[in-house]
């Protein structure tokens, strides 16, 4: 079974603990939420199973082995792929190009690689700009090319870092139906980073809160927003409900 | 590649198999030149152009490629086309260990172009020091008989030199529009775009990117041989300096970094105005030394103020062909 399992991992930027002993696991076919204040820990621990940095302690395993200490270029081997928090198309190439990178990671040529970026495109609703420069395209176009890009790699766990953030809720729709067929149709397994509350809770069916780089709540959507810990962090102390 | 392409390079092919029948021996050196910068360029242009690595100094490479198929011929006798696998073998060390060096630890950008000089630099110092290859003094190889063809030991007329340098300058062509079509051209410009999002897309960037200096510094470890065996004569301070890492720099910046037909456009649009500026000022009893640096300087200045991506992608969209070839 290829499951995600991030064990008692902390990372420190010169003294700055950033990720203190988080703990928690997305089974396979899920689709887990990490949500939290701003400089909690998410996108660190994001880079962490990406293979950016590796964890002081800890371990994390995915399918079984670890993989923590692992270079971004063999965690993507692995079967995970990622979308950066600022999107980063390649903006010299075509939408095309880009994601035939991605797919050259599965691809035996050129040729294999283009038809399957071609499949991804035509998916993710992108196909009639597919000539166009990456850094023609606007934002919700950019972040729909760099979920392209990633699912072209056909990874198993796809990590999303704040692909909603800067969409028009029917935008923001528009891409939680797509992830969710993918997750009915294909099994890929989703974990997300998101500020978007509206993608949150109609996408992930566990969430994981993090505060000051602690897990402070876990579970449902509809029972983590109403746990005061979770409450108190986004909203201060003294607040009732 | 479209129709319109296809019919151009044909046409361009075609004047360029014939130019010896028509041209004198002046043209035909300027045309030999202009084949060798055009080559030099393109294999410059597969380290910057494709996978976004500037090298200052692939001077390095024609002086090292130069002196070891020159050595190896004033001394024992042994003709280019052996020598050149010497010259490739040293090359590609010194390219990989250059790589190794600055890829292992991280150094890029402007820190990755000062290396390059650095180690150009030392090999030029490095050079004044070895006797046996003549020290500053220079190494001198036999003058070719220019009646007799002897395609073996590389002597013989102009027009021989000139073939050669055509068949190497459109092997590169070649070789580099496969490459851009291939996984390695596809994942160099990944890379040269941006490498942390070419890394998480599974790509090890740093294999990829020491296959780009291996197959520069062997591609232009070539044009060292021929240079040795077109002008007889080596200097270490004429042929390492950075003055010369420069000019096979400029051809494909002023042509189009990054595209095929930049350097080639770029090293014929340079070599022809240097030259005619030069005739154009013996004409008019002016000589001024360094005028010639001094025009580059200026075209320079007005390609990138006017056409920052060079002369070949505004050229490529007026003929209605792809900007990127």
């Amino acid at each position: 079974m290829l499951r995600l399992e991030v064990r008692n991992v902390s990372k420190s930027f010169r003294g700055l603990r950033a990720v203190a002993g988080a703990t928690f696991a997305v089974d396979e076919g899920a689709i887990v939420g990490l949500i939290g204040p701003n400089g909690a820990g998410k996108t660190t621990i994001f880079n962490m199973v990406a293979g950016v940095y590796a964890p002081d302690e800890g371990e994390i395993r995915f399918g079984g082995g670890r993989i923590d200490g692992l270079r971004p270029d063999q965690i993507c081997a692995a079967g995970i792929a990622r979308t950066f928090q600022i999107v980063r198309p390649f903006p010299g190439l075509s939408v095309l190009d880009n994601v035939t990178i991605g797919a050259l990671a599965r691809s035996a040529g050129v040729a294999e690689a283009r038809r399957y970026a071609g499949e991804i495109l035509e998916r993710l609703g992108l196909a009639a700009k597919r000539d166009a420069p990456g850094s023609a395209l606007t934002l919700p176009d950019r972040k729909r090319l760099e979920v392209a890009r990633a699912l072209a790699t056909r990874p198993r766990l796809l990590l999303l870092d704040e692909v909603m953030a800067g969409l028009r809720p029917t935008e923001c729709d528009q891409l939680v139906a797509v992830f969710d067929e993918l997750n009915r149709h294909e099994g890929l397994t989703i974990l997300l980073i998101e500020h978007v509350m509206r993608a949150v809770m109609a996408l992930a069916r566990d969430i994981v809160v993090l505060h000051h780089g602690e897990i402070i709540a876990r579970g449902a959507p509809e029972q983590v927003v109403r746990d005061q810990a979770v409450l108190e962090c986004y909203l201060g102390e003294d607040t009732e409900v | 590649m479209n129709r319109r392409a296809a019919a151009l390079l044909a046409i361009l092919a075609a004047a360029l198999v014939a130019l010896p029948a028509v041209a004198g021996s002046y043209v035909l050196s300027v045309a030999t030149l202009i084949l060798f910068f055009a080559y030099t360029g393109q294999a410059w242009n597969v380290m910057m152009g494709f996978a976004g690595q500037l090298s200052l100094g692939h001077s390095l490479y024609v002086g090292v490629g130069a002196y070891a198929a020159a050595g190896l011929f004033f001394h024992y006798g042994i003709g280019p086309w052996a020598g050149l696998w010497l010259a490739l073998a040293v090359c590609v060390l010194l390219g990989a260990t250059i790589g190794l060096l600055a890829f292992r630890f991280g150094i890029s950008g402007v820190y990755f172009a000062l290396l390059t000089i650095a180690f150009a630099e030392f090999t030029r110092i490095g050079f004044d020091h070895i006797d046996w290859l003549g020290g500053p003094g220079g190494l001198f190889i036999k003058v070719a008989q220019r009646e007799q063809l002897d395609l073996a030991n590389l002597r013989g007329p102009p027009a021989m030199f000139y073939y050669v340098m055509l068949a190497l300058a459109a092997s590169a062509f070649a070789l580099c529009a496969w490459l851009l079509r291939s996984r390695a051209g596809y994942y160099w410009q990944a890379i040269r775009e941006d490498e942390a999002a070419a890394r998480a897309l599974g790509i090890n960037t740093f294999r990829w990117k020491m296959l780009a200096v291996v197959i520069s510094s062997a591609m232009t470890s070539v044009a060292g041989v021929f240079f040795a065996f077109y002008y007889n004569n080596l200097f270490p301070e004429q042929l390492f300096n950075i003055g010369r890492s420069i000019e096979i720099i400029l051809g494909p910046v002023i042509g189009g970094v990054g595209t095929l037909f930049g350097p080639i456009l770029g090293a014929a649009a340079l070599t022809i105005l240097a030259d005619a500026i030069t005739e154009a000022l013996a004409a008019l009893g002016i000589e001024v030394p360094g005028v010639k640096q001094v025009f580059y300087g200026i075209v320079l200045l007005g390609v990138v103020m006017f056409l920052p991506h060079g002369i070949w992608p505004a050229l490529a969209r007026r003929l209605g062909l792809d900007a990127k070839r």
